[in-house]
């Protein structure tokens, strides 16, 4: 499979009278229609090594490249969307002004750019939004339109620097579920985190760093692989549980935990959304939010584990 | 909404159209208010041949609104665009889709000055008209002394000043001298004019006291020499370069003049805007907007640069490209170009 990002022995070293290295050299290689998250403590670099594969940060030495481009290139324009961490720009826009400003810079076609728009803000839920400033939206909005304008230009590389920060369950549901959609089309995803249970649920694979190093890396099986396998069984009484815990030992094997099966708090969340009088684009019960559909319908049936 | 409309240039124009609008309005009321309550009284009607020879007074109430315009414009783009400071908010946004050097900010500078001249047109042509200025605008030439020496005295009771080459004919010509105390009695001196050898048949101006403004119109006619011809009086008038002015006949549309004056006001915007942009590359928003607010503080009420000289011109009805306005604008244009590639050259080792 062809290479989307490659960074060979890259390293960021702040200037100034006490420089500070935000990366120790670090090589990376990421395959397209991957996606992969990086973790790590505040500090630790992730938004630098985000910055410089968009091109916003010279890096001190090594060399990165996305797309067999060097990271920065002009040809990378349309084809490399970062969606940075906080507020967007522009507050006094709208969220289809908005878009369409960034369609224009993107260079794409206004009657396209509208319709990516269009598309994008009714896939995240944004369709309600109207006329309100960008300013007055909630964090949880403004994360969804920060990803709607990054997959305007339909984009092969996606950079996201904490995308779901901010989220509610649904909204969080709504992006991991866009981004395998994606990554399931074969745009390559980089996304920084701190969020531990949507990384393993969503990422192929995961980097680890800290203090600018890298401390682990590598795909889910490697890094947390065990021999053990998890049986989960539903519909017997406790004897008949009793004497399924005696033929795993008989045939070897060990029970570490028995215990009742319960809910997660997600689908607590999503009863309750559903019960509650609609207010604006409140969730329903056939999904986790009305009018939504699309990534949001499908998101709770698929989770195993409930967002953060 | 086509391709033009959605870009950062347009999206600056409709932003400071928007906010800028409203205080202007609210500053040319004002302004008006004022220039009718204290209307300053015109020149003497025997000497001063039209009204307009005193509406240099006026020209702070012209000023309100317009400095009122520039400075919400200032304001509202260095709100609006996160890289005219540094680590502002969503400016990596705007970095990844503005490539170029200063990353948006000079389409949004240029926005924001085609938003100041939309607004200032009206207050430059239809507001200067209603605080008194000419429907016509003339050349005035400010003509230099004589080598041998600019007083008029006694002991040298003429003085010849050549006049610029030129087709047109002049038709009035605007004194100021300083004056110096006489050695005796005052008697107000009286100055007679000779056009090409020919005496004017109107008056001669009388001088008492230094400053007095005289403006002595007559029959258009073709001169190439100009002769003060001190008649009667022992107050010594002495006229530095600018006190003896030649006022052509050659009539200039008033509103064209106007539509000059505002675009000659943009220059201190422009120059504010670029300065702000330069220190934005390693300061935060308040000092950006210091550097901005003093700037206009500076162009607009300290007479810094072309602001003053076109407010004046517009007033007068001086003919804006033949005026000292035009000369006052090359080096405020000069510093603002050099700010701009200055702030190029910081914002991009900022990259690194």
């Amino acid at each position: 499979m062809a290479t989307a990002i490659s960074v060979q022995q890259l390293a960021v070293r702040f200037g100034g009278r006490r420089p500070v290295d935000a990366l120790h050299p670090l090589d990376l290689e990421l395959e397209c229609g991957r996606i992969a998250g990086i973790l790590g403590p505040n500090g630790s670099g992730k938004t630098t090594l985000l910055r410089v594969l968009a091109g916003l940060q010279q890096p001190t030495q090594g060399r990165a490249t996305v797309l067999g481009e060097p990271a920065g290139s002009a040809a990378l324009h349309r084809r490399l969307a970062y969606q940075p961490e906080g507020a967007l720009p522009l507050g006094v826009l709208s969220a289809p002004e908005f878009l369409a400003w960034v369609g224009a810079r993107l260079g794409l076609d206004n009657r396209e750019s509208d319709a990516r728009a269009a598309h994008w803000l009714g896939r995240l839920d944004l369709q309600h939004a109207g006329k309100r400033w960008l300013r007055t939206f909630s964090t949880g909005m403004n994360k969804r339109l920060a990803l709607a304008a990054a997959l305007l230009g339909e984009p092969e590389v996606l950079l996201l620097d904490e995308p779901t920060a901010g989220l509610d369950p649904f909204g969080s549901a709504a992006v991991m579920t866009t981004l395998r959609e994606l990554a399931a089309a074969g745009t390559t995803v980089l996304m920084a985190s701190h969020h531990l249970l949507e990384v393993e649920e969503v990422c192929d694979e995961v980097l680890v760093l800290q203090g600018g190093r890298v401390r682990a890396r590598g795909t889910f099986g490697e890094l947390l692989g065990t021999d053990a396998h998890a049986l989960v069984v539903r519909g017997l009484d406790a004897a008949a549980i009793a004497q399924l815990g005696e033929t795993a030992r008989e045939l070897g094997g060990e029970v570490v935990r028995t215990e009742p099966e319960r809910q997660h708090l997600f689908a607590l969340f999503r009863r309750l959304a559903a019960a509650r009088p609609a207010e604006g684009p409140a969730p329903n019960p056939d999904g986790p939010a009305a009018g939504g559909g699309g990534a949001n319908a499908e998101a709770p049936e698929e989770r195993e584990h409930p967002p953060e | 909404m086509t391709a033009a409309a959605r870009s950062t240039g347009a999206l600056a124009f409709a932003l400071c159209l928007r906010r800028a609008a409203l205080p202007g309005v609210l500053a040319t009321g004002l302004a008006a208010i004022g220039a009718l309550v204290f209307a300053p009284e015109l020149g003497d009607p025997a000497t001063a041949t039209t009204p307009a020879t005193a509406t240099g007074a006026l020209t702070n109430w012209l000023l309100l609104p317009l400095l009122t315009i520039a400075v919400t414009v200032a304001v509202t783009v260095i709100f609006l665009w996160p890289t005219f400071a540094h680590r502002q908010p969503g400016a990596d946004w705007v970095r990844r889709l503005h490539r170029g050097p200063l990353a948006g900010c000079g389409a949004v500078i240029a926005g924001a000055l085609a938003a100041q001249l939309a607004l200032s047109l009206p207050l430059m042509t239809l507001f200067a008209r209603g605080l008194g200025a000419p429907a016509e605008a003339a050349v005035h030439r400010a003509l230099s002394p004589p080598d041998s020496g600019a007083l008029l005295s006694p002991g040298r009771p003429r003085l010849a000043f050549d006049l610029p080459s030129s087709s047109a004919e002049l038709a009035a010509i605007e004194l100021r001298p300083l004056a110096a105390p006489p050695g005796a009695t005052l008697e107000p001196s009286h100055v007679a004019i000779e056009l090409g050898g020919a005496p004017l048949s109107s008056p001669p101006a009388v001088f008492d006291q230094t400053g007095q403004f005289m403006r002595l119109t007559f029959t258009p006619r073709p001169a190439s020499r100009l002769e003060l011809v001190l008649q009667s009086g022992n107050v010594p008038l002495f006229f530095p370069a600018g006190a003896v002015v030649a006022v052509e006949d050659a009539g200039k549309n008033g509103t064209t003049n106007g539509c000059l004056a505002a675009l000659l006001w943009l220059v201190p915007t422009f120059v504010a805007l670029a300065f702000s942009c330069l220190a934005g590359a390693v300061a935060a928003r308040p000092t950006v907007l210091t550097v901005a607010l003093t700037l206009l503080v500076l162009f607009g009420i300290a007479g810094l640069g072309p602001a003053q000289p076109v407010l004046l011109g517009v007033l007068r009805g001086h003919w804006l490209l033949a005026s000292s306005a035009i000369s006052a604008s090359g080096p405020s244009l000069l510093a603002g170009a050099l700010a701009m590639i200055g702030a190029m050259l910081l914002r991009h080792r900022n990259r690194r």
